[in-house]
């Protein structure tokens, strides 16, 4: 402990000083403040999202769930079907939840967090997330307690659909444009990092699906109930998988080219403390395992290998999120670069720094 | 204004913000931090009161926001959720997060004096008016040109 006079107290400096001071001189571990949390709310967030939006579309095109009418009151006939392909903004809610967590002071959360939508994309994202989970979750509940109600009204219906699919897409695209917007990390200010999570948004959103509509199977006993959507589901994921990887491939390629920072998130994928979790994870989990099994498996027609791969492409969803964060790393302060610039080329002529009395 | 070259390290900056703040000597909880560079300097970072502040644009809730009078970048205590969006903004590191009071936090000018200038004993740290500060760096030049003049 050093005792320093001089000023108008005497502070005593503890003893840690020379730690801090000794520590990494040069701020390029990545970011702390965004962690797994946000990492789950991304992911959640674009799983019930692309959920929603799959599941919707299929129903369009006629490949919906066999309906399962259960009289509980009277006459009231309700049909849990949908719940296990419409689970998608109950889903985004859940992931809301965890940013709620994540928040230093939540409870204040529902009526500040949208007070600046003009530039802010968290306060945007909020008015997005809202108006989806509520459009989302009010059809998903008129689809099961009210299974009558989209006959009577086709049209309107359908309207309700659009929305609700728009919306989805919004909030998809959005946990992108959420990191996009963080100028000064270069693995995250990409212009491809929005469409990428809209991509692996729905990817993971079919394979959530396709494990509902399995469930459906095994509950009603009839595993052959959701063999179509199924298949259509699997024939859908090869061309996603295909443009995920593809545009990933873009992404890395163009960090590497870009600012060092970006140069440096690339590395820690590809050959640093996250290979594992990138060629693994993601390359391995969400592309090529789920991949091949669902070529595989388009002649084989089993189930079973159908699970396999909307387990390997869940898993690898959230290692793509939690991925991106991982190797946030931003810019060096500009006054930083100058200082080391200026050490390297010392003034002509300047005196030496006054020395302390 | 930051000198770098006359910086020596010794955190007094610090202490003196967070006690001015918080009431305890937590170099974790000031605003200012002293970072030293591979060349052996020690450059003290705190919040620039950018012109067009990336934190301000990013807070949802507008707790983080530029005062209008004097130009000030502020974080009001009472309108922060803690989201921290504002800390991965900043282009240079500040604000940072107050794990006590679970908000963001960051350098306000201590209302004019800043604790951290008035300790700095080097002359690291000065707090001048910005239409003074050029005209600092050019007297500070001129001295230069007169001691080599000298000397020669």
């Amino acid at each position: 402990m050093t005792e320093v006079a001089g000023t108008e107290r005497v502070w005593t400096v503890p003893a840690d000083l020379a730690a801090r001071i000794h520590a990494e001189p040069r701020p390029a571990d990545a970011q702390s403040s965004w962690e797994l949390s946000i990492a789950g709310y991304l992911y959640l967030g674009g799983l019930g999202a692309g959920a929603f939006i799959v599941a919707t579309v299929a129903g369009w095109l006629g490949l919906s769930l066999a309906p399962t009418g259960a009289a509980v009151l009277g006459d009231w006939v309700w049909d849990w079907s949908p719940a296990l392909v419409l689970w998608g903004p109950f889903v985004t809610a859940l992931g809301a939840s965890l940013l709620v967590f994540h928040l230093g002071r939540n409870r204040s959360l529902f009526y500040t967090a949208c007070r600046n939508p003009r530039t802010s994309w968290l306060a945007r994202g909020f008015l997005i997330l809202t108006a989806f989970i509520v459009v989302g979750c009010l059809l998903a509940l008129i689809a099961i307690a009210a299974p009558s109600w989209p006959d009577r009204l086709p049209g309107l219906w359908r309207v309700a659909e659009v929305v609700g699919v728009l919306l989805a897409s919004a909030t998809a695209v959005y946990t992108g444009l959420l990191l996009r917007s963080i100028r000064f990390i270069p693995a995250w200010n990409a212009t491809l990092i929005p469409l990428l999570f809209l991509v692996s948004a729905i990817s993971t959103g079919a394979m959530g699906v396709t494990v509902g509509a399995m469930l459906h199977g095994y509950l009603t006993g009839d595993a052959g109930s959701a063999h179509d959507l199924v298949r259509w589901l699997e024939a859908l994921e090869v061309p996603l998988i295909t443009t995920e990887a593809a545009l990933l491939a873009l992404y890395i390629g163009r960090l590497r080219r870009g600012k060092p920072e970006g140069a440096l998130a690339a590395r820690t994928w590809l050959s640093g403390r996250w290979r594992y979790g990138f060629w693994g994870g993601i390359v391995g989990l969400a592309l090529a395992l789920p991949f091949v099994l669902t070529l595989v498996n388009g002649a084989l027609g089993s189930n079973t290998v159908a699970l396999a791969a909307a387990a390997s492409v869940l898993t690898g969803g959230f290692m793509l999120r939690a991925g991106i964060l991982a190797v946030g790393v931003k810019e060096a302060a500009p006054l930083y670069r100058l200082a080391e610039w200026r050490a390297r080329h010392p003034k002509v002529g300047a005196g030496p720094a006054p020395e302390r009395s | 204004m930051i000198d770098e070259e006359r910086c020596d390290g010794c955190m007094l900056c610090a202490l003196a913000c967070s006690i001015a703040h918080t009431g305890n000597a937590d170099l974790e909880r000031a605003h200012i931090t002293v970072w030293r560079t591979q060349e052996g300097l020690h450059v003290p970072l705190a919040c620039h009161h950018c012109e067009t502040p990336s934190c301000t644009e990013a807070c949802p809730t507008k707790a983080c926001r530029q005062d209008l009078a004097d130009g000030r970048v502020i974080i009001d205590d009472g309108q922060c959720i803690g989201c921290r969006t504002c800390v991965v903004a900043c282009p240079f590191g500040h604000a940072h997060y107050d794990r006590v009071n679970r908000v963001s936090a960051k350098c306000d000018y201590c209302d004019g004096e800043p604790e951290c200038a008035r300790v700095c004993e080097p002359g690291a740290i000065r707090y001048v008016f910005a239409d003074e500060s050029s005209a600092h760096k050019r007297r500070e030049a001129a001295v230069a040109r007169a001691a080599r003049a000298l000397r020669s």
